[in-house]
């Protein structure tokens, strides 16, 4: 086990140099530069700039190959550089930004899991009842609507009628706690939306597929009562598509956080990612795609770990 | 005998079948028997006779949609079982009636431990502590062969050979001293050499608890050594039943006399090929109501068969067959009798 962590962990590093590389050139293929974005700043407020001059300043008068050099030495010191718009490190726009990230995306993830599991459950034991065919079609409208269109109604019609708008200033959980959940609360649980009818369908089917299964007549031969059958036998034999699953939304929650903060105007690592891109933050970028990949991996090792707790079938080896 | 602990009487389970689930299939049609108090009794027939449902009526196991219990009585003790709520069948299955299955490695759950599989069942119907039940899961592993049971009792089925898998079922099966035991082709899926020592345990318990088996199989071998009684299903129906030896040395139903031919023979020359029932097994939804289900198969039929339901007659002490034609059956049934020694 600690050998194929170990083993695992090793392995993050040539991959995180491919994305390195990856990043780099991709950032530098992009039509227009920092550089031009910076002389555009400019001349709209009426202020020409030397061209040259920036880029000379941001050193990217030099060529490709020689940059990334000087980028690649300062990022396996540890030292992501600065971003060129912000008078911050890349290091210290992240310390304040992936958390508000993580806090949206984990309240997301706890949403959707505690209501998906129960529900999915329920429609398997009560397959074909008139609540498991509203559950799904419940289910099947969750996952149809845009979230950007149920989080537009859900911020505009409040607002319309009743004059509430969650609130749009950024407070730190620690610092408030009810004010900040009331910020992130909302569009939690409308992201959580659509993992939930996916995921309920999802438990739903996997628990009906285990039920089937020669054991769980067994259990019932043994006279072990509906509760123990459900959660003892089927949803343990069904939890490796559903770690999967949420190991998926787990891993894609920088991603997906993009649109809920942008509406909500919450200060997270998507919101600030999407900015950096268009225009043009080479180092804010590349340090974001950089700290993204090494989580996407970590947390795939996370999962595979887990299928081993799910099924002691499974080998890590 | 003993006394009588489980009666069925009239039993009939039907599948309903198609998109509005009208085809109508008996798998177990009217099948009345008892069982006494370590007895072994068999059940035999081919896939689809209906015999592994007819276990599986018994503790209500059976789960519609498709299938359903249509009608008959399940005294156990004198109790109907059919009339019991579901707490109350709940607390039969596994302590009273326990079940084992064919495929030992799909019928434990992959997940669990052997032991806690064991354990599970001991803490739902005996009052002992978690500790104990620990110790007696050792015990019980340890009782049906199962070689360093400390160690065995924390590892995974997966980890088990097929016929220790299938040991540990009896053993977890066997838990709450069941007085009835339901085997549903237990060695069907196990090494011939393997089948030998599940069998031979099955019959030490038999003999140590006194529970009564019913042994629901296709392998004639298997019944004439360890069986008491037999009934021989087919198409839903028990068509002959009875005493082990008066079934293998006066079988009357010529399907009982099909199977007996069937078993193959080391003593005859390979010339001599295996004998076969001509046809095939009926397709359940399609069998009539008012004919005999092995009539399209049978030589000795005639329109009687194919027209009216042959009723059970006694033939025997405790032997009874259903057929219109028993008396033609006699120089047939002499001949192989004698070959078969």
């Amino acid at each position: 086990m600690v050998k194929y962590i170990i083993k695992r962990v090793l392995l993050l590093i040539p991959a995180v140099l491919l994305v390195c590389i990856t990043v780099f050139l991709l950032m530098r293929l992009i039509p227009g530069s920092a550089v031009d974005a910076i002389v555009y700043k400019y001349s709209s407020i009426g202020v020409e700039v030397d061209e040259d001059a920036v880029r000379a300043q941001l050193g990217l008068d030099k060529p490709a190959a020689i940059q990334f050099f000087v980028w690649f030495k300062d990022v396996i010191q540890g030292n992501l550089g600065d971003s060129l718009f912000q008078n911050k490190s890349v290091h210290s726009i992240l310390a304040a930004e992936l958390p508000v990230t993580f806090e949206l995306g984990i309240i997301t993830i706890i949403l959707s899991t505690v209501i998906s599991i129960p529900l999915g459950l329920l429609c398997a034991a009560r397959q074909d009842s008139g609540l498991d065919i509203i559950l799904r079609v419940i289910a099947i409208i969750f996952l149809s609507i845009p979230v950007f269109w149920i989080a537009t109604m859900v911020l505009v019609y409040p607002a319309a009628w009743w004059g509430y708008a969650p609130p749009a200033d950024y407070v730190g959980f620690l610092e408030n706690p009810w004010k900040n959940l009331q910020m992130f609360l909302i569009p939690a649980l409308l992201s959580a939306l659509g993992q939930v009818g996916m995921q309920m369908r999802l438990v739903r089917t996997q628990t009906l597929e285990v039920m089937r299964q020669d054991y769980v007549r067994t259990a019932w031969s043994k006279g072990l009562n509906e509760r123990t059958v459900l959660f003892g036998y089927a949803f343990r034999n069904s939890m490796i598509p559903t770690i999967t699953m949420i190991g998926g939304s787990v891993s894609s929650l920088i991603g997906g956080s993009v649109i809920m903060e942008n509406l909500f105007n919450i200060p997270g690592i998507g919101k600030e990612v999407v900015a950096a891109l268009s225009s043009r933050d080479y180092p804010l970028v590349q340090g974001c795609v950089i700290i993204f990949a090494i989580y996407v991996m970590v947390i795939n090792l996370v999962v595979d770990i887990c299928y081993k707790w799910a099924d002691p079938r499974v080998s890590l080896e | 005998m003993n006394e009588p602990i489980l009666e069925v009487q009239h039993l009939k389970t039907y599948f309903y079948l198609g998109t509005d689930m009208t085809t109508e299939l008996r798998a177990v049609d009217d099948l009345s028997y008892t069982l006494h108090k370590g007895e072994c009794m068999a059940i035999i027939g081919e896939s689809g006779s209906g015999k592994s449902v007819s276990a599986l009526s018994i503790l209500r196991l059976v789960s519609y949609p498709p299938g359903l219990i249509v009608g008959g009585k399940i005294l156990f003790h004198g109790q109907d079982l059919m009339e019991m709520d579901d707490e109350e069948i709940m607390k039969i299955r596994g302590s009273k009636i326990s079940m084992i299955f064919q495929e030992p490695s799909s019928a434990l759950n992959p997940v669990v431990t052997v032991g806690k599989q064991i354990v599970e069942n001991l803490l739902r119907h005996t009052s002992i502590s978690k500790e104990d039940a620990w110790k007696r899961a050792v015990e019980l592993l340890d009782e049906v062969g199962i070689p360093n049971p400390e160690q065995r009792v924390n590892q995974y089925p997966f980890e088990f050979s097929g016929g220790m898998q299938q040991r540990s079922m009896i053993a977890m099966a066997m838990s709450c001293n069941p007085e009835i035991l339901i085997c549903d082709e237990p060695t069907t899926a196990l090494d011939v050499t393997v089948q030998a020592q599940v069998l031979e345990q099955l019959d030490k318990l038999r003999e140590t608890h006194d529970t009564a088996l019913i042994f629901i199989t296709h392998n004639l071998g298997v019944v004439a050594r360890y069986a008491d009684t037999v009934k021989i299903m087919y198409g839903g129906k028990v068509i002959e039943d009875g005493p082990t030896d008066a079934i293998f040395h006066v079988p009357h139903h010529p399907y009982t006399l099909g199977l007996i031919q069937a078993v193959p023979r080391l003593d005859l020359p390979r010339s001599h090929g295996l004998h076969t029932i001509p046809g095939e097994p009926p397709d359940m939804s399609k069998i009539p109501e008012n004919c005999c289900a092995f009539a399209p198969r049978c030589k000795y039929a005639t329109e009687e068969c194919r027209t009216k339901r042959p009723q059970p007659e006694t033939v025997g002490e405790g032997h009874h067959c259903s057929c219109f034609h028993m008396d033609l059956l006699e120089d047939e049934r002499n001949e192989v009798v004698r070959s078969h020694g």
